[in-house]
């Protein structure tokens, strides 16, 4: 049986670091369903910020010269019998994020990247609803033609295109990277979106539900690209709630942080269980 | 005429040049295509970038239609209309409904290639501290037409490629006087390759110009009809929170017409200005007028295949399972 190979993807401070360490948290100290088959080669990546969340302190941003690939082996151990067994390597092509940045605007992709993604079966797309950029126009708003009437900026200085473009982008290169047939839906790259922090949405819509009223073209893109029963969209909280008082740190102190977080699956049921986002594409 | 201006504060070859040469290979900072090519394969030689990702993501050039028609039959839909019609607004508020989660009634929306060339209309639809800069006229340079691209999936998941074309209005004006005009290349171009047409009729010009606007809509019109062999047309009156302000003999002699000329044409109103979330003008209609448009170039021809079956004693042939 070969390796599956899973790639973590996420903008720089969406939220992969604080999972990461709270999925390996979960691993260590066997909670989950997944074991690790082998140590980790290089866990120097979260080190630091592992100890920030056994104190009860918030991870820090991950510096951006921290350019290096982190992988997780893992192995399934679980209830499902046909998947027991089952190995696979996590991989953080890329773990700041800065170079999915780059990809997009300098349309560049490095020799990691490109082995990464062709070795990939599933891509786990992580996006931090409450940082996206709010966008006022015209199909959005309504506005009365006589105050635009002194309209003069017709400055591209702050030309930045808006976050759906940019995701859709994204997962267009990678796409063309991988050889997809645009003629065909795929069903060979699992593809889980998570909207992390889900904590600070303090929303009871389901993920799918808030990702349509957020990234509504991006959803539909997807529809369109991806086979029903390949794509899943899941909200993550890996930390819970902020970690910005005495109580809330407490109690990261008194039960350590990976009895905390938290998963809204596609069918909305909540699970204490982070690492299903992983066993699910096994 | 490919590439790009090496100056960060100008948009060459979408504008004009910003040292204003007539010919931008003529400016010291235009970087050619070649040029391009020969940076990013000294790239990969150095081995930094492996993969090609071989579209830059801006609206295309003619000859960067292969990059879609290699894989499918592009429809291409021309947009056609005087200067400031509302030609790329119309394409800028296409995109922004798409973003804000409107959608077309027949079709997903399953990619663009020219993800940057749709945000640059579309930015231009965004509000900052009050203004909206609306697209500027797309340069008169003849040469200069780009294509904005949809990648549609139909009900059936099938795959159609959709290309709008936008140039620029003066052009149009040329080419409805004279056809051959050596200026006209971008207009001639549309007219030859499109599937079907947008022919916008400019409510604000036709209030503040009236006969004299009417006048050029009734000219590029019949230049359009030439050689259209059915090939479908929908008639946008853009700008239309102005149409009440058009005088009514204006409106009605100017619909008479259009109708004389496209006895089959589709009529569609928009605005940019919506006075009600939802507004019909503003929030259907510029979608309506793309799904009007692709479900009358897409539909099947209604030619009935006669198969030929025929009585025979021949056993050979009459072979049936």
């Amino acid at each position: 049986m070969s390796n599956k190979s899973i790639l973590i993807l996420g903008k720089p401070h969406s939220g992969k670091t604080t999972f990461v360490i709270q999925f390996y948290n979960r691993l260590v100290k066997h909670k989950s369903e997944i074991v690790l088959y082998k140590s980790v080669e290089n866990i120097s990546l979260i080190t630091d910020d592992r100890e920030r969340l056994s104190r009860g302190e918030e991870t820090q941003p991950t510096q951006t010269e921290k350019y290096e690939e982190l992988i997780l082996p893992i192995e399934y151990r679980g209830q499902k019998v046909e998947y027991r067994g089952q190995k696979a390597d996590i991989k953080y092509p890329d773990f700041a994020g800065e170079q999915i940045t780059k990809i997009v605007e300098q349309r560049e992709v490095n020799k990691n990247w490109n082995k990464a993604l062709s070795e990939s079966h599933a891509w786990i797309l992580f996006i931090r609803l409450s940082s996206l950029t709010a966008i006022n126009d015209l199909s959005n708003q309504t506005v009365d033609k006589e105050t635009l009437a002194n309209s003069a900026s017709k400055s591209l200085e702050d030309f930045e295109i808006a976050d759906q473009s940019f995701f859709i982008e994204l997962l267009q290169i990678l796409l063309q990277i991988k050889g997809y047939n645009y003629h065909l839906k795929t069903d060979s790259i699992k593809l889980t979106v998570v909207l992390t922090c889900w904590d600070e949405l303090h929303t009871k819509d389901s993920p799918r539900l808030r990702f349509t009223k957020e990234l509504p073209l991006l959803l539909n893109f997807i529809e369109a690209n991806w086979h029903k029963n390949s794509y899943r969209i899941f909200g993550l909280s890996s930390q819970e709630f902020k970690l910005d008082t005495q109580e809330a740190k407490d109690k990261y102190l008194d039960e350590g942080p990976e009895n905390f977080g938290y998963i809204i699956k596609p069918d909305e049921s909540e699970t204490k269980d982070i690492t299903l986002l992983i066993s699910e594409v096994i | 005429m490919q590439g790009k201006c090496s100056k960060p504060e100008c948009a060459a070859p979408k504008t004009h040049c910003f040292d204003l040469h007539d010919h931008f290979q003529e400016c010291e900072h235009w970087v050619g295509i070649s040029s391009i090519k020969e940076k990013n394969q000294q790239k990969q030689g150095l081995g930094k970038s492996k993969s090609v990702i071989n579209w830059s993501g801006d609206a295309f050039t003619v000859e960067e239609i292969p990059l879609i028609s290699t894989r499918n039959n592009p429809v291409i839909i021309g947009l056609v209309g005087r200067a400031v019609a509302g030609k790329s607004s119309f394409l800028g508020m296409l995109y922004t409904l798409l973003l804000n989660g409107e959608r077309l009634k027949e079709f997903n929306f399953a990619g663009t290639k020219t993800t940057i060339g749709w945000e640059f209309l579309a930015h231009k639809m965004r509000l900052k501290r009050g203004n909206v800069p609306f697209p500027d006229p797309t340069p008169s340079n003849p040469n200069f037409y780009s294509f904005l691209h949809l990648a549609l999936r139909d009900k059936e998941d099938r795959l159609k490629d959709v290309l709008f074309t936008d140039t620029s209005g003066e052009v149009f004006l040329q080419w409805a006087r004279n056809k051959e005009d050596e200026n006209a290349n971008s207009a001639r171009w549309i007219h030859k390759n499109s599937s079907g047409f947008i022919l916008f009729v400019d409510c604000e010009a036709l209030k503040e110009r009236r006969n004299a606007a009417k006048t050029e809509i009734i000219d590029i019109a019949q230049q359009l009809k030439q050689d259209l062999n059915e090939r479908p047309i929908v008639v946008v009156w853009s700008k239309a929170d102005e149409i009440n302000n058009v005088k009514d003999v204006i409106r009605t002699s100017l619909r008479e017409d259009l109708m004389e000329i496209f006895p089959h044409h589709t009529e569609i109103e928009v605005t940019n200005f919506s006075k009600a979330d939802p507004d019909k003008l503003c929030h259907e209609n510029n979608l309506e007028v793309v799904d009007r448009l692709l479900n009358e170039v897409l539909q099947p021809s209604n030619i009935e295949i006669n198969l030929g079956v025929e009585v025979t004693d021949d056993l050979f042939l009459s072979y049936r399972r």
